[in-house]
């Protein structure tokens, strides 16, 4: 296996977890969403308009990027808060199908050095250029994409232990008794679709920029439902499980070149098996609870 | 405290609630009795804004709730515990009683992240004094979901002390429980949560009711037909009625 390779192939990993950390914050508050791939688009696009078509910096771009997705993902949120369940979900996926479409027909172009530079329908966005113009190469591009994947992921753990990161999981488990704590489950319910639209367009942004290239077919239905099936696979209980997920689907399935081509079916089987003896993950609550007991335990022996 | 007034709610016809008057005085405790289905639980519901009212008003505190939100009534200072026992399985014992405080003023948007302020550490150690109070001191790190029955009523009991509630609802607190639970349960309403607080507790055991009330309400079909002390409410023509008529006291 040769260095630019295993760059890739790492890139791509660190890309789609963040996806997954979206999807699975949605799990959390007991929401099954197909449409976290919009966000991801949304942001691509958003990124690449910026850097490629308004001279903004590459910090800029992402920023912007994640920000276009967060106000995106607040007006999907405001009319879907009510919607639980199936009818959540089959409202996510019309918005995702909605914004994949809108991108087939959005063309957006200037001139710059003599060649158009845009969106331009199915066509898609090319030449989005920015970090190779500043000469960043994969290896600190990979750094770049690991450091804010890690700045998320502890933004996650330390959510975990707060009073925020348990109201989330409690609306997940019974909103009503959520309510009766005296807390506005609705707004709540705003705050982690807009939460998870931010953290997936970190992850387009990310994307738009090491392809150079998105078009409107990428943002299909299965990169939703891949990122759901990660936190299904890798746990609820800790967003340490999603990653996981994407690290056995990516880092084993995909990329060793040997099984790659039956993938989908080993991947479709895992889901399948897991969603029966362990429905909510390898990391499940139960898991994590024993694990964290486990741990105290070791941090009292020491002292 | 608490006042209804003309309080009715049907389901699909069948009236649940009736033109319900009801008021209960700073500090009192109120048993609710009544047969299966007399809408006792539906008028914990109302109050607590879970149901809407077809008709007739709420008011705690002469403030008029009967259309707030059960978030809202909740931080009003309203907390209840359900017939049918409603944890967070999913989280450990004393989680489950640091959620009550989430909403409470105190901890605001900061205190909703911060896990290491001072503040915080406090609130957790009410929790811990809580969970002692109600025995479960020792069990605090094991999952809720994995508590014996009696064990999860207390536990739902801690949860709705956390917010220091001035009106406590308690629905069947004793639901489910041997004799025995059921004396140490009466024994840890009355001398723990009761004491400082209005409460009305829906119960069919007597020996709880008698333990804890100073005054019975009974509904019979949506309808109150006894209000008033508990050895002459007993008595009651009607109240027998509507007991022998089908189930006994003690059911």
């Amino acid at each position: 296996m040769d260095d630019i390779y295993l760059i890739a192939v790492l890139s791509n990993i660190g890309m789609i977890s963040f996806i997954a950390l979206s999807a699975y914050l949605l799990l959390v508050v007991g929401e099954i969403s197909f449409g976290q791939q919009a966000f991801f688009a949304v942001s691509a696009y958003g990124s690449g308009i910026a850097t490629a078509m308004w001279g903004w910096p590459i910090w800029l771009g992402l920023l912007w990027g994640a920000l276009v997705a967060g106000a995106a993902a607040l007006v999907v949120a405001i009319p879907t808060v009510r919607l639980r369940g199936l009818y959540f979900s089959v409202a996510t996926l019309a918005f995702a199908e909605m914004v994949r479409l809108i991108f087939e027909i959005f063309t957006y172009q200037v001139e710059i050095e003599g060649e158009l530079v845009g969106p331009d329908g199915s066509d898609g966005f090319r030449d989005i250029r920015a970090i190779y113009d500043s000469n960043v190469s994969d290896f600190e591009y990979l750094l770049i994409i690991y450091g804010l994947l890690s700045v998320v992921l502890i933004g996650f753990l330390i959510l975990e232990r707060s009073r925020l990161g348990a109201i989330f999981r409690m609306i997940g488990e019974d909103p009503l008794l959520t309510e009766m704590q005296g807390l506005n489950v609705n707004a709540y319910k705003i705050l982690a679709v807009v939460m998870a639209g931010v953290v997936a367009g970190i992850g387009g942004a990310l994307y738009a920029h090491l392809a150079t290239y998105v078009e409107p077919k990428i943002f299909n239905v299965m990169l939703g439902v891949h990122a759901l099936a990660y936190g299904l696979i890798g746990g609820l209980g800790t967003a340490v499980g999603p990653l996981i997920g994407v690290a056995i689907d990516i880092g084993l399935l995909e990329s060793i070149r040997a099984i790659s081509g039956y993938r989908m079916i080993v991947f479709g089987g895992l889901v399948a098996v897991l969603l029966i003896v362990r429905p909510r993950g390898l990391l499940d609550e139960a898991a994590v609870h024993w694990l964290r007991g486990r741990w105290r335990g070791l941090v009292r022996a020491e002292n | 405290m608490l006042r209804i007034e003309g309080l009715s709610r049907s389901f699909g016809g069948v009236a649940a609630l009736e033109a319900l008057d009801l008021a209960v005085a700073d500090g009192e405790v109120v048993g609710l009795i009544g047969p299966n289905g007399s809408g006792k639980t539906t008028l914990f519901n109302v109050i607590t804004g879970v149901h809407a009212a077809d008709s007739g008003r709420v008011l705690l505190r002469d403030e008029d709730i009967t259309k707030s939100t059960p978030a809202a009534i909740v931080r009003l200072g309203i907390a209840r515990t359900f017939q049918n026992l409603r944890i967070f399985q999913r989280m450990s014992v004393r989680e489950n009683v640091w959620v009550g405080q989430h909403s409470l003023p105190s901890v605001g948007p900061l205190g909703l992240l911060s896990n290491r302020s001072a503040a915080e550490r406090a609130r957790r150690a009410e929790v811990d004094g809580l969970l002692d109070a109600v025995g479960l001191a020792d069990r605090r790190n094991v999952l809720a979901g994995s508590l014996p029955l009696p064990e999860q009523r207390r536990l739902e009991l801690a949860r709705a002390l956390a917010r220091s509630p001035a009106l406590l609802l308690l629905d069947e607190p004793a639901g489910g429980m041997t004799p025995a639970e059921t004396a140490e349960m009466a024994a840890l309403i009355r001398d723990f949560a009761v004491p400082g607080r209005t409460c009305i507790v829906i119960e069919h055991k007597l020996d709880l009711i008698s333990t804890l009330c100073q005054r019975l309400c009974v509904l019979n079909f949506g309808r109150k037909i006894a209000d008033g002390e508990p050895g002459q409410v007993l008595e009651h023509p009607e109240v027998l009625e509507a007991y022998l008529g089908g189930d006994t006291l003690d059911a």
